[in-house]
């Protein structure tokens, strides 16, 4: 069922289109990421769907309750919405307990053991009851933010990049505990990042910004093997794209003839593998110079690149044309062929085909 | 004001805010004699009346006000309210709990620092203040004007002694900010 929907939303700072006609829904408990460029218009999504700002058209629908219809919007402060920044955004003159306890009835008899419950969901240690936010680490600060917009049970979670201030290691294990949490909790969550790993990792649903509008919206899963054009595509991983032939279920490259979703497209088209659909081989000179053909592809190593859990090899594909460029791909350091050896080249699944 | 000329940077606020700049560069002795013509020529009744004075304290000293909590303001992020919103306060809320919270000490900053000028102030005092007035500025300036030091030395001494603890809190106040 949709928690939330958006519908045709655009918002302009002077000349600027920061949010350009999107249209997403979201589903009720799921997780969404968000991902794009730095300035594609997903800090201001969110600040739309949170209030802190009107959209100049479109509507924003939550539980069927129209928060925003064009500038006409119903205040932040009345939608229930949690919102968790960068910095966490903790009040430097509260306590970690006031933080957590701000959004909570001042009065209610039960406020002390919520403070408490709620620290415990987001794994803080309650000696950190009473510090100040400065005295706590990046990650410490960004639970505390965490456990405060939870407080308020809200009915839509909004991440904007909270893990990307924090080191490699720590973001990691926070993004798992926040994902934990919030798969616990059924809260339906948005997170805004620009770290691919994270996206498509953390959620059901990715979002794909560029320049404000919405490039493509799907599972993970169908976003990384099926990319609507090569910049999506590299923006979610490695991608190796080069021009093929498309024929009757098969697209013919310099990397022979592989399986391919045509359809009925037919003649010449950009294709796209991931790294790792491709198996080396290492062979003998021989049967690489006897064996090349269009339908199985040899190739000699002609740079490897070490780099422990991943390394680089440079192949040249005997047998393509000479504009063929020479292919770097990703290997693992096990079964690494050495500079000069043959190797032949099998692709598992299928490419993927730009429209 | 203060708050308008960070969050809100319209054209119209910053021209009021370029204005109130402006006066408060002026020498005193420069936004005395202009009161003082105005209300001899425009409004009598006004003229050395303490009104006239207050107005004039205010055109010289509401920018230095102004600048220390202006700047006090920007030191709390919008991010800071938009949470509290976000938390379930109302948008005034918001800012007294939160922006007016964080700008307290900074305001305070301010006002200490305008007590001190006017305390000392001497030039507008005495073109504006109804006969009869008497600050210490001015009795030291009177005192001084006859060379009776020795009568004049307690109203310096005062000024002095009465600038100190201001001077501590702006003091305190400052290493604060430092320290955090
Ligand atoms: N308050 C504002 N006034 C004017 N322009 C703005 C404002 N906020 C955002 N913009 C512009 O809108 C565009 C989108 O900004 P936004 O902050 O949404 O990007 P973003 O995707 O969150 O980027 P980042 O990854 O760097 O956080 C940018 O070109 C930005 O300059
Ligand atoms: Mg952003």
């Amino acid at each position: 069922m949709t928690i939330l929907a958006i519908e045709r939303t655009s918002k302009r700072y002077g000349p600027v289109c920061a949010v350009d006609d999107i249209s997403l829904t979201v589903p009720s408990g799921s997780r969404t990421a968000i991902v794009g460029p730095s300035g594609s218009g997903k800090t201001t999504l969110l600040r739309i769907i949170a209030g802190f700002e009107a959209p100049d058209s479109g509507s924003i629908r939550l539980d069927g309750e129209l928060l925003a219809d064009g500038p006409s919007i119903i205040p932040a402060h009345r939608r229930g919405i949690g919102f968790v920044t960068q910095d966490g955004s903790l009040f430097p003159h509260l306590s970690v307990a006031d933080n957590i306890g701000f959004g909570l009835e001042r009065r209610s008899p039960d406020r002390h053991k919520r403070i408490l419950e709620l620290m415990d969901t987001v794994e803080l240690d309650r000696i950190m009851l009473d510090r100040r936010p400065h005295q706590l680490s990046g990650g410490q600060q960004q639970r505390v933010s965490l456990a405060r917009a939870l407080a308020r049970e809200p009915r839509l979670m909004l991440l904007d990049e909270p893990f990307s201030a924090l080191d490699t290691g720590l973001r990691e294990n926070m993004r798992k505990a926040v994902a934990a949490v919030l798969k616990k909790t059924g809260i339906t969550t948005i997170l805004v990042t620009h770290d691919q790993n994270e996206a498509l990792s953390f959620a059901d649903q990715v979002a794909v910004l560029r320049q404000g509008k919405l490039v493509q919206a799907g599972s993970p899963r169908e976003l990384y093997l099926k990319p609507v054009d090569p910049v999506t595509a590299a923006f979610l991983g490695d991608a190796i794209i080069l021009p093929a032939e498309l024929g009757d279920g098969w697209s013919q490259s310099a990397f022979g003839r592989v399986a391919a979703d045509t359809g009925d497209r037919r003649g010449a088209a950009d294709i796209m593998l991931r790294p790792e659909q491709l198996k080396l081989t290492a062979v003998a000179q021989a049967e690489a110079l006897q064996n090349s053909d269009a339908h199985t592809r040899y190739a000699k190593v002609s740079d490897i690149e070490f780099g422990g859990a991943v390394c680089n090899v440079v192949l040249s594909v005997l047998g393509a044309d000479n504009a063929c460029p020479p292919m770097q791909i990703r290997s693992s350091a096990i079964n690494l062929p050495a500079m000069g050896d043959h190797v032949r080249i099998d692709v598992t699944g299928k490419v993927h085909i730009f429209g | 004001m203060g708050w308008l000329s960070v969050r809100a940077t319209g054209r119209f606020q910053r021209i009021l805010e370029a204005c109130h700049y402006y006066v408060g560069s002026l020498p005193g002795v420069v936004v005395a004699l202009a009161l003082v013509t105005i209300t001899v020529r425009v409004v009598l009744p006004l003229y050395q009346t303490a009104a006239t004075l207050l107005l004039a304290y205010a055109l010289l000293f509401l920018p230095r006000a102004l600048v220390g909590l202006r700047s006090s303001i920007a030191q709390a992020p919008v991010e800071l309210e938009r949470a509290a919103m976000a938390l379930g306060r109302t948008p005034v809320q918001a800012v007294s709990q939160i922006t007016m919270r964080l700008a307290a000490p900074g305001a305070a900053a301010s006002v200490a620092l305008v007590a001190l000028g006017i305390t000392n102030e001497l030039t507008a005092t005495l073109m504006l203040a109804p006969n009869g007035t008497r600050t210490l500025a001015t009795e030291f300036w009177a005192l001084t004007s006859e060379i009776d030091y020795a009568a004049a030395a307690p109203y310096a001494l005062m000024m002095v002694v009465l600038s100190l603890p201001l001077t501590l809190l702006l003091y305190a106040q400052s290493k604060r900010i430092i320290g955090r």
